[in-house]
């Protein structure tokens, strides 16, 4: 993980050699509207990449795309190797390596904190109960939150409930983490502890893309930075690069909005 | 320190102010206070003249058989009690372990078993009726007090859970099997129970199948599914039962001698058939409320479309509809009167043939009467059940 930043316009960046994702010329549409147009991009294993863009810019649609919540129309999609199309098969590997977490949490409201982590080990991995129940307090341990394991998500607090959801997502061993603005909908003091378990998931290795506004973590964390606008993928480069000089208009627009 | 007042007043001034702020804030709510009160008094009065001191009861004690057996064969009718001493076993044993009797339920009991007692126990029955008392008064003891430690607790609702789903099928087998009575005898309230809870039983799933097939993306499996709903909902249950007895023998195949199954196996598979369309409908209301994010995140963590149907959204789906399912299930149980028009006699068909006999012509309101205290115990038990079962399931409410 010690890899440096060289340059500032993404050629060489943080992480292994090895290309988890492949994305090239993706598209996607939604009716007459095109939500993405012709993404390119690759993210290495263990990078960690902020996804950054207006509301409708289509940054939340393409970190769907990458575990085929939606499915694109055109291009190509290649995680870990595996190539995203209509084979079934595909799809399951895929999803098990891909972790997601969401702005609303999606905790399953009729189950505990402790059965909506074991369910999909148990039932996609094949885990028996007390392993699968092990391994989910051992997450709980992680997001610091053991002692709710029997609480329902209507009982916990959002950033409770969103460790939660991000203790669920890891249960299945994902090589990679999906974040799509995970603080977002969350009270100001609660967004903190949400994301120092995100920061000690960074510095544990995983490959991340998350769509925030939170430009500490953005400069904390990420290797690299993508500027959405208009479905289009209009800029990326290292924090520095985005925070001292960034070459388009509307980069600069948009920053200088949310800083 | 801070010192605080306390105002001791007594009952009688607490109730007087209560009643002044309440009852009489202004002229027109005392109007209307009493109003009510003369209209509840009369009612009341006229309620308790009747039942203790006009009605003659010998009515329904003499034809008690006859009100909740029908035409059942007398020398089969040891039959009945097996399984109603294990209705009370897992009564009271399930009252024990999910909840707690306060003073008013204790005392709503003691009033339905003396009245029970009174109206019914006659000779041996009396003892058989008490064997059922003591079973129910003795699973409750054991699985309030009776049981040690959280295991315990869950072993007993496990064994508990088991029971109630094999109640059914044990009634079944204890009344018709091994040289019972044939099906086309049962009858009286016995054939309204047994009619609604199989019924229930085949609705719910065939409900929540159907409900699943209309929202299918499969084009064939949702216009199957719809053009079934709309047909049976189309047309009254009566004009089904009908179908079920002229109909029903030209259409079934030969084999298992279907085509001859008798009255009673057809209401039941109409009642079935006939309330799942419904229920269908409720639950497929419950689907569309399930938030699209459940399923995003079932598919985010791998689940399969199987898992994501049977865990997420279903369970959720349920717990949403539970008030408009029970409804449907109370007017279900009513609704199981109607097949007196296939000639079999029902509760209140048995009830009605009590009064048609010399000695208890003009009885018809006694016998009324406690016809609509039964089916009023049994619906009003269905929705003291549905909400123990709503407060239970919204633990987790969002």
């Amino acid at each position: 993980m010690a890899t440096e930043s060289r340059t500032t316009d993404g050629a060489e960046l943080a992480g292994s050699q090895r290309d988890i994702i492949i994305c090239e010329g993706v598209e996607k549409w939604f009716g007459d509207f095109q939500a993405l147009r012709g993404i390119t991009t690759r993210i290495r294993e263990g990078e960690k990449v902020v996804v950054l863009g207006p509301s409708g810019s289509g940054k939340s649609t393409f970190i769907r795309t990458l575990n085929r919540l939606e499915e694109h129309d055109a291009g190509r999609i290649v995680i870990d190797g595996i190539e995203l199309n209509d084979d079934m098969r595909n799809l399951e590997r895929i999803r098990s390596e891909v972790g997601m977490v969401f702005q609303q949490f999606n905790l399953f409201p009729h189950l505990t904190a402790l059965r909506n982590i074991t369910l999909a080990p148990q039932k996609v991995r094949r885990l028996p109960r007390r392993e699968a129940e092990a391994l989910a307090m051992e997450l709980l341990e992680r997001v610091g939150i053991p002692e709710q394991a029997d609480k329902f998500p209507g009982q916990l607090s959002g950033g409770q409930q969103q460790r939660v959801a991000i203790a669920r997502a890891l249960a299945m061993r994902p090589k990679i983490m999906l974040f799509d603005e995970p603080t977002s909908a969350l009270d100001p003091e609660m967004i903190k502890e949400v994301l120092d378990v995100m920061r000690e998931l960074a510095r544990s290795g995983m490959t991340m893309i998350v769509v925030t506004h939170e430009m500490g973590f953005a400069r904390e964390v990420a290797d690299r930075l993508l500027f959405f606008d208009e479905g289009l993928l209009i800029e990326e480069g290292t924090v520095e690069h985005f925070f001292t000089n960034p070459r388009e208009e509307r980069t600069r627009l948009f920053l200088s909005q949310i800083l | 320190m801070v010192t605080r007042v306390v105002v001791q007043r007594s009952p009688a001034l607490r109730a007087r102010r209560w009643a002044r702020s309440n009852l009489f804030s202004n002229a027109w709510n005392a109007l209307l206070t009493l109003v009510t009160l003369a209209l509840i008094g009369f009612v009341a009065f006229v309620l308790v003249r009747f039942i203790f001191i006009e009605a003659d009861w010998s009515v329904v004690r003499e034809n008690r058989r006859l009100i909740f057996l029908g035409r059942f064969p007398q020398e089969h009718e040891a039959r009945i009690w097996p399984p109603i001493w294990l209705f009370a076993l897992l009564a009271g044993g399930s009252m024990g372990l999910w909840g707690r009797v306060n003073a008013r339920g204790a005392a709503a009991i003691v009033v339905s078993v003396v009245l029970v007692f009174a109206l019914l126990a006659h000779g041996a029955n009396g003892a058989r009726l008490g064997v059922a008392v003591v079973l129910a008064g003795g699973a409750y003891l054991l699985a309030e007090r009776g049981l040690r430690g959280e295991a315990a607790q869950v072993r007993a609702r496990r064994a508990a859970i088991a029971g109630w789903a094999l109640l059914l099928p044990f009634a079944v087998v204890v009344l018709v099997a091994f040289g019972g009575a044939q099906t086309s005898r049962l009858g009286g309230f016995l054939l309204n129970i047994l009619l609604a809870t199989v019924a229930i039983e085949a609705a719910l799933p065939l409900g929540v199948l159907l409900a699943l097939g209309r929202a299918s993306s499969l084009p064939v499996v949702r216009v199957v599914t719809t053009a079934y709903i709309e047909t049976v909902r189309g047309a009254p249950l009566i004009a089904w039962l009908f179908v079920a007895w002229f109909v029903l023998p030209d259409v079934l195949p030969p084999v298992f001698n279907l085509d001859r199954i008798d009255l009673v196996l057809r209401a039941m598979v109409m009642l079935s058939l006939f309330t799942g369309a419904y229920i269908a409908e409720i639950v497929r209301g419950g689907l569309q409320s399930v938030a699209p994010g459940q399923v995003e995140a079932a598919k985010a963590v791998g689940l399969g479309g199987f898992d994501i149907t049977a865990r997420i959204v279903v369970p959720q789906a349920l717990r949403a509809v539970i008030p408009a399912l029970v409804s449907q299930l109370i007017s279900l149980w009513k609704d199981t009167t109607l097949v007196s028009i296939l000639g079999l006699t029902d509760g209140l068909g048995g009830s009605e043939a009590a009064v048609s006999q010399r000695e208890f012509f003009g009885r018809q309101r006694e016998v009324l009467l406690f016809a609509a205290g039964v089916f009023w115990v049994v619906a009003y038990a269905m929705s003291r059940l549905s909400l123990r079962l709503e407060r239970s399931l919204g633990v987790g409410e969002r």
